[in-house]
Parts: structure tokens; C-alpha cells; sequence
């Protein structure tokens, strides 16, 4: 298991750098019941499976890909590029021991991300902030489209560690594979709670170093090293060169969605901030108080931002109202407003839970449509019997039927209603009663089919 | 297939509401099924069933029966979901 987000990950390791890659890696993952997790690049990806079907996606792949491989030659790690070497770097370092300790000692877990012990909340006054228009020349191509609307598919992500002319601002070998890690596991975390299919991040990482030396009175904290690192990568200043590049990396890389994630040394306004709704999110390598080892939820936390979700902390002075997200659903688990302070939710806490109103937020599917069998049972000769099923999603429509699995041919068994409990704002308890209607006993399974939502 | 809802009332303690609604195409496969909206936790608080109507040749009323099984009022909302 590669970190602490419960989710079985396999490397796969390519030889071949062509186009084609992808879609052989795709083609196999699908035939052994897997998905692509990350890409850095043509040879090394991230791909989420269940172990028994490891085998599967083996036997499945190209003769030069291989999954799970037992040694990784020197001569193999070198034909990789840059992304690639700290992508399979970070994935080695989050199934080490040295990684799965840190993560069991992680800093402050459960605290609510208003701050504590000396780390401070993150850059919430940064959200509230609309990005800078873009200048009408560079407008006519970047509007219209937007870049995170939704947290579903593939997203590329722009990984850009921006360093500075001295040592203290400056990534060694080690801060980088780490930050890697970091938002490796922080994105299998959050993609991971999609309820369809876990979302694919295609990772693009530069190591960008510029002139400009540290000043924490700078008028524009940011603009001091963003605007030289984005010029350095060919794009212009301000947000609408991160968000020209962010468009690029979408067209280059084939997502459905984009955005920038800057890491720096440099002084930045708050530890960690993020626009809403794209295109960039900006985060210091120290991660303040909450240290480098909770940078992969402090990520999640402000991809939640990028992909339109709001703050819950109380500090955020948060209200249970608005419109936020795809769906435009309020803020009903704000700490502030709550009945109880709200739930356990990356959106308010350093933890990985998600509360129910996040999804809503994200965009993920609600209710997306299935059919299953809820429970079995029996039901004694000529008498009826009562069960409950509760904690279905007030928002979902949900259907009940239920079927004899006992043969008798010639007359009808059983009968069944359904009646209706609103057990909470959010949620729907049902009780079905089961009449048997013969002089014998009957088994009985009750069937559900979830249709969508309102 | 799409899903929504009709109709918001709400139903007399131990009481029943019959409500029709109209004009729906026969070729149409509809499912009918009420869910209550205020919060009261313990017990089930709504019973609901349908009749049906052949109001002409190609148009169907549905009659929603919703008994109320609290000793409150309940509000309530007519769901409904289109399969084809």
C-alpha cells in the first residue's frame, strides 16, 4: 500500500517515450479492472487495482511495460525525463516504511485547519479574491472555457517548484521527491473519493530557478518569483500567464481539466492559498506549523478550492449559505453554522474525511445510477415482516422492489410496501414490509435502484 | 432515463392526501414514490401508493395516495423518474 490513503496503487514502468503509450496502458488497465491514477509522462504511471489483478494487468500490458516491477536497472531510470525520474522517485519513497511512520505521526491530525500549536490557517482572504482579469489580447483565446469546473476525468497538473538564488531557497534532491510524494498522495486521496471512477492526474514538473532575491515586504509577494518562473516557461505575467499555461498543459495532455501548483521557499502571503476555481495554488514547502508530512491533505485541501469546494474552518468566517460549486449548493458544513460545529471534512480539518456537502462542491456525480440487493431475509408462513435500511442521501431517488428466491410456481408469494422516514436533512431511512402470502416460509431479497438526483 | 419532482404538499396527521397529476404520455414508463422532507427521526412517516388512469389513448393520470403515519403534519415531496 503506497501511503495512508487505503487505496491500492501499482507502479507501471514503460520503456517506449512515443504517443502510444498511453493508450496501450489504458487499453490493459481496462481489461484487468484498473485506472491510470498518475502520469509523468509516456514511462511511469500510477495505476490504482485490486491486488489480485495484478497478474491480469501484467499478462494485459505491451511486452516493454511492467507493473509492479521487482528491480528498476540504473541504466532504465536514466532514459526517463525529469517528471518521470520524480514521479517513480515519489512513489517509491510513499511504500517505504520511512514514509508510512511519517504519515502515522503526521503533525496536528484532526485539527481544524484554523490553526493550532503554531501553525497558522491557511491564505483564506485569497479565495474571496476573483483572479485578474486577463489583458484583452490574451482574453480573446483564454474565456469562456473553464479550467476546473468540475473534479471528474483527467486533470493535468502543472507541478512547479520555483527556487531562488540561495541555498535556503533552494529544493534539494530530497525536498523535491518529497513534495512530489506529497501531492501524489494527496491527489489518490481526493480523486479517489469520486464515486464513479477515481479521477487521472497527468502531471507536468519543472524545477524553475530565478534571480530575484527574498523580500517579505514586496508589495506582490507573489509576482516577485511567479512572474520570472512563468517568463522562464515562455508564458506572461500575472494570472493570465498561468492560466495561458495551464490551458496549454489541457491541450497538450489531452485532460478534461488544468491548473498551476507553484511550490516555493520564497515569502509568500499565506502558507498555502488558492483561487477558486482555478488557475493556480500556492504552497510553501515548510507547510508552516502543519509541516512538510501534511502537505499531501494542506494539497487536497486547496484542490478542493481550485475545483470550486469553499473553506469550513471558523476562521474562514465561513457561512452555511451561498451558492458554491457545480451544483451551486450552500456551504452547510461551515464550522461557524453547523449544527455541532459540522463534520469531519478535508474542506475544515487537517484529516481525510469528506463531508457530504464537498462532493456536491467538487462536482462528483450524485446519485449516480445503479441497481444492487440491499439485504435477504425470510419471512414466516402467512405473516409479514419489517426491516430498515437508513443513511440513503435525502437528494437521491431510490426505488424498492423486492423478489422471492424461494420456488414455488403456480401462485403468488409474497407482497411489499415501502414507507418513508426523513431522518435527517440530508438522509432517508426506508422500512419495507415483506408479506408472505403462502402456508410455507419464504426467502426474500430486497432490491434497490438508485435513478439519479434532483 | 431523468428523475424530479412533481409536487410539494403536505398531509394532515394520520391522514391521507390523494393527489393526481396528468396528461403524461402513455408510451412513457413513469415510477411514482413521495419522500417526507421535514426531519423526524425513529419511524417511518410516510405510506404512498399509486393508481393509474387511462386518460385517453396515448395520455396516463397518475393518482398518488400519501398517508400520512405520524401524529404531525409531514411535508412531503411526489418524486418521479422517466425509465425510457
Amino acid at each position: 500500500m503506497a501511503g495512508d490513503v487505503e487505496i491500492h496503487e501499482e507502479l507501471v514502468l514503460g520503456q517506449a517515450a512515443d504517443e502510444s503509450a498511453a493508450a496501450s496502458l489504458a487499453s490493459a488497465a481496462e481489461q484487468a479492472n484498473a485506472h491510470v491514477l498518475h502520469s509523468y509522462g509516456p514511462r511511469v504511471a500510477v495505476a490504482q487495482l485490486d491486488p489480485t489483478d495484478t497478474p491480469v494487468l501484467a499478462h494485459a500490458l505491451p511486452g516493454d511495460m511492467k507493473v509492479a516491477p521487482a528491480r528498476i536497472t540504473k541504466s532504465a531510470r536514466q532514459k526517463l525525463s525529469d517528471s518521470e525520474q520524480l514521479g517513480l522517485a515519489a512513489f517509491e519513497l510513499r511504500v517505504s516504511d520511512e514514509y508510512a511512520q511519517a504519515k502515522a505521526e503526521r503533525p496536528l491530525p484532526g485539527a481544524a485547519w484554523d490553526g493550532a500549536d503554531g501553525a497558522s490557517a491557511p491564505g483564506c482572504a485569497e479565495l474571496a479574491t476573483a483572479p485578474a482579469q486577463a489583458p484583452t489580447d490574451e482574453a480573446l483565446s483564454h474565456v469562456g472555457v473553464p479550467l476546473s469546473a468540475r473534479l471528474s476525468g483527467s486533470v493535468a497538473v502543472g507541478l512547479v517548484l520555483v527556487e531562488g538564488p540561495t541555498a535556503a531557497l533552494q529544493f534539494d534532491a530530497t525536498d523535491r521527491t518529497k513534495v512530489v510524494a506529497e501531492t501524489q498522495n494527496g491527489a489518490t486521496w481526493l480523486g479517489g473519493r469520486h464515486p464513479v471512477q477515481p479521477v487521472t492526474w497527468s502531471w507536468d514538473i519543472d524545477v524553475i530557478r530565478v534571480d530575484a532575491s527574498a523580500d517579505p515586504n514586496a508589495a506582490d509577494l507573489e509576482a516577485r518569483w511567479r512572474d520570472p518562473a512563468m517568463a522562464a516557461l515562455g508564458y506572461g505575467s500575472g494570472l493570465a500567464g498561468v492560466r495561458a499555461y495551464a490551458e496549454d498543459l489541457r491541450r497538450q495532455l489531452g485532460t478534461d481539466w488544468a491548473y498551476i501548483t507553484f511550490f516555493t521557499k520564497y515569502p509568500t502571503g499565506w502558507f498555502a492559498y488558492a483561487s477558486i476555481g482555478g488557475p493556480r495554488l500556492v504552497m510553501q514547502y515548510d507547510n508552516d506549523g502543519w509541516g512538510p508530512d501534511n502537505i499531501d491533505r494542506v494539497f487536497a485541501h486547496e484542490t478542493g478550492h481550485i475545483f470550486n469546494a469553499p473553506d469550513e474552518y471558523a476562521s474562514s468566517n465561513c457561512s452555511c449559505g451561498g451558492a458554491w460549486g457545480y451544483y451551486g449548493k450552500p456551504n452547510t458544513n461551515c464550522a461557524s453554522c453547523a449544527a455541532g460545529g459540522g463534520v469531519a471534512c478535508i474542506m475544515k480539518a487537517n484529516t481525510w474525511d469528506m463531508c457530504p456537502s464537498t462532493p456536491y462542491h467538487l462536482g462528483f456525480p450524485i446519485c449516480p445510477g445503479r441497481l444492487g440487493v440491499q439485504f435477504r431475509g425470510n419471512v414466516p408462513a402467512s405473516s409479514t415482516r419489517r426491516w430498515f435500511t437508513h443513511s440513503w442521501p435525502a437528494d437521491c431517488h431510490v426505488v424498492w422492489s423486492v423478489v422471492p428466491t424461494t420456488v414455488r410456481a403456480g401462485a403468488a408469494q409474497i407482497r411489499w410496501d415501502v414507507h418513508v422516514e426523513r431522518a435527517s436533512t440530508g438522509y432517508i431511512t426506508y422500512w419495507i414490509s415483506v408479506t408472505n402470502i403462502t402456508t410455507a416460509q419464504c426467502e426474500v431479497e430486497a432490491r434497490y435502484a438508485v435513478l439519479g438526483s434532483t | 432515463m431523468r428523475v424530479g419532482v412533481q409536487y410539494r404538499g403536505q398531509v394532515n396527521a394520520s391522514a391521507t392526501e390523494r393527489v393526481f397529476t396528468y396528461n403524461w404520455p402513455a408510451d412513457w414508463h413513469v415510477l411514482w414514490y413521495v419522500t417526507p422532507t421535514n426531519p423526524r427521526s425513529g419511524a417511518p412517516q410516510i405510506d404512498f401508493d399509486t393508481e393509474v388512469e387511462r386518460a385517453s389513448a396515448d395520455r396516463i393520470t397518475y393518482w398518488i395516495m400519501v398517508r400520512n403515519l405520524t401524529n404531525q403534519p409531514v411535508d412531503y415531496e411526489l418524486r418521479y423518474a422517466v425509465l425510457n
